[in-house]
């Protein structure tokens, strides 16, 4: 699957908001939201971008989409930079990416029908005929399991599921090629959140979709993605294929969060390491290594330098000293710090 | 609507549409009914008043002036021999029509500037709001008096002075729920579309937002109305002999020892119209947003 074109290239990107302050509301200082971040998405395949809340992937969405305006970096979609086009291009290809978002409940306006939302979207966009626009708006419904009897209804009328049901209708009317997914499943019951991730799933091979799964359900991860992006305060820890990091997880803090998904196997014995502290502040980020106020193998070189990216196996790069340094096996050290097992 | 038993009724009830779920939390307020039909009343007197007034409401009988209320003048005369009530009737017109363009006004002008503070936000936003609040700092009679000096007493002017008054409150209201609007995820979403700013501002905010608007312009009529007679009572106001409701109460001081009902049925138009429109406004307020009352 990892060998598609290449669809949208992120390069360093930025995005920092200000902290106001003072009587003359100057900027005082900034929130380092996402702070120098690269990575690739090729054609027909799931990345998505995990990591706990605060940590900036829901922003590389907002940024992605132009939601926000990024402080720095590049963005190529198909060979065009997203944060250098005019309003007018900017538009005529906000058509190839969309977006779906966490809550259904805020992310459908309440006074439109269902229909309204849906033509809205193809009129901006200049999909289609008017003329056949109920069929074609009834098409799409249809493709999320949305009946056409239900197409005249207020988003009020609908449940949880429906809803994100019709949000992801809304972004499919303007036959997108990548869409964003924000946490798209997390506000759902579990036995809806597997309904509309198989619902994703089979939309994907249908259309031919590229996805971007933002999420920081790695049950969910595990499910869907094809290569997995992991973010930590802002910055990218490790990159890797789906099989090999919940195999062989290279970062200290993925391997963390890999044994804190619940096990069902009531037999097995399983390990959990508890992080202590709380994420430091993306105002003023730890020095060297951003993850070693709480990596319990940290030692003196990660408070000072700030690693670079190692290359283990063909299929995973992981931003971590102890692995420049010979220590793939950390898991089996002991405890520079005062995490816990349990 | 009845309650049925879970299961018992094989057709699914269609849900209440938002609409109709206001409208029946209307009809079944009792501060609704009574202010909506003291309104109703004084809209068709507003309008009918040619019918309704026995007198024409500028003749002067010199003959029969400061009459106590009577079979013939059911309110009485003032003093030049006018028909009290005949004025009252006229005067309803021109509390209703002014207070109703005003407030039209100055809501679509306030409502529009709240828009685009809220909306643009930043340096704009700072500028408007910092306007905005050295206005509401200034009572409204003083502001309205100023106006009406510098413009002249006018029907049209004080229409403008009211309206103008008006802005900044709608101003700060719409400011506020567009705040709080367009964060939500919808919004974006239509960004995310290519939505223009004209269109989400239009079409997604401002019908979002039109609950504390409506009532806001419920209140504000009846603002406007008690501005137009404390004009007219200081003078500065609808001139005479255009009948008034402030302007007859004004006249009426001089007599008050000998004809107090001169200033007691003007005063007590003005009052039932300002309560009913509160009460209006209080029963539209439990209707739009269930949710801030109790």
């Amino acid at each position: 699957m990892t060998d598609g074109k290449v669809l949208l290239e992120v390069q360093n990107l930025k995005q920092y908001f200000p902290i106001k302050g003072g009587i003359l509301g100057r900027t005082v200082n900034y929130v380092r939201a996402v702070d120098d971040i690269s990575f690739v998405v090729r054609e027909g395949e799931v990345l998505s971008l995990v990591g706990e809340s605060g940590c900036g992937k829901s922003t590389t969405g907002r940024s992605l989409m132009r939601l926000e305006k990024p402080n720095g970096g590049q963005a190529f979609f198909n060979g065009v930079d997203l944060f250098k086009l005019s309003k007018r291009e900017l538009r005529n290809l906000r058509g190839d990416i969309q977006i779906i978002f966490q809550d259904p409940y805020a992310s459908l306006n309440p006074r439109r029908t269902v229909y309204q939302t849906i033509d809205e979207a193809m009129t901006i966009q200049k999909i289609g005929e008017r003329a056949n626009r109920r069929r074609d708006v009834a098409e799409v419904l249809q493709a999320v399991g949305i009946g056409e009897h239900q197409m005249d209804l207020y988003p009020h009328q609908f449940s949880g599921g429906q809803r994100q049901r019709i949000g992801i209708a809304r972004a499919l009317s303007v036959k997108p090629k990548l869409i964003i997914c924000d946490e798209a499943v997390s506000a759902l019951d579990v036995s809806i959140q597997a309904q509309v991730l198989n619902l994703l799933m089979d939309l994907q091979r249908r259309f031919k979709l590229t996805y971007i799964f933002i999420s920081h359900d790695l049950g969910v991860v595990r499910h869907i993605s094809d290569k997995i992006v992991v973010m930590y305060l802002g910055e990218i820890v490790e990159v890797s294929d789906q099989k090999a990091l919940f195999n062989t997880p290279g970062h200290p803090y993925t391997y963390t969060l890999l044994t804190s998904i619940p096990s069902t196997n009531l037999d097995e014995k399983k390990e959990r390491i508890i992080l202590t502290g709380d994420v430091p502040s993306p105002v003023n980020p730890p020095a060297g290594c951003r993850f070693h106020t709480r990596c319990p193998w940290a030692y003196e070189r990660c408070s000072v330098e700030k690693p670079s990216f190692y290359q283990l196996g063909d299929a995973q790069s992981v931003a971590c000293h102890l692995l420049q340094d010979g220590r793939v096996d950390f898991k089996n050290l002991p405890f520079e710090n005062k995490a816990t097992k349990e | 609507m009845q309650e049925t038993a879970v299961g018992a009724s094989k057709k699914p009830k269609k849900p209440l549409s938002h609409r109709r779920v206001i409208l029946r939390r209307l009809y079944k307020n009792p501060q609704v009914i009574v202010g909506g039909s003291i309104i109703l009343m004084f809209i068709l007197v507003a309008v009918f008043a040619s019918f309704i007034a026995p007198f024409d409401p500028y003749e002067q009988v010199m003959g029969r002036r400061l009459q106590e209320p009577c079979s013939e003048h059911i309110m009485g005369t003032d003093w030049l021999g006018r028909d009290l009530f005949s004025r009252l009737i006229y005067g309803t017109r021109v509390s209703i029509s002014i207070s109703l363009s005003a407030t039209a006004i100055g809501a679509a002008a306030g409502i529009l500037i709240g828009l685009m503070s809220g909306y643009y936000g930043k340096a704009l936003d700072t500028i408007i709001m910092g306007i905005i609040n050295i206005m509401m700092a200034l009572p409204a009679i003083i502001l309205a008096l100023t106006l009406i000096t510098i413009l002249g007493t006018s029907t049209r002017n004080i229409i403008i002075a009211i309206a103008i008054f008006a802005i900044p409150t709608f101003a700060r209201v719409t400011r506020g729920s567009v705040l709080g609007v367009k964060k939500l995820e919808y919004v974006d979403a239509a960004r995310a579309l290519g939505a223009s700013d004209a269109r989400i501002i239009f079409k997604h905010i401002l019908p979002n937002i039109s609950a504390p608007l409506i009532i806001q312009s419920t209140i504000y009529v009846a603002s406007a109305v008690l501005i137009i007679a404390a004009l007219s009572f200081l003078g500065m106001g609808v001139q005479p002999p255009t009948p008034e409701w402030g302007g007859i109460l004004d006249g009426g001081r001089e007599f008050f020892a000998r004809a107090s009902h001169i200033m007691i049925f003007p005063g007590l138009f003005i009052l039932f119209l300002v309560v009913s429109i509160n009460l209006l406004g209080d029963g539209l307020r439990d209707a739009l947003e269930p949710k801030q009352t109790k």
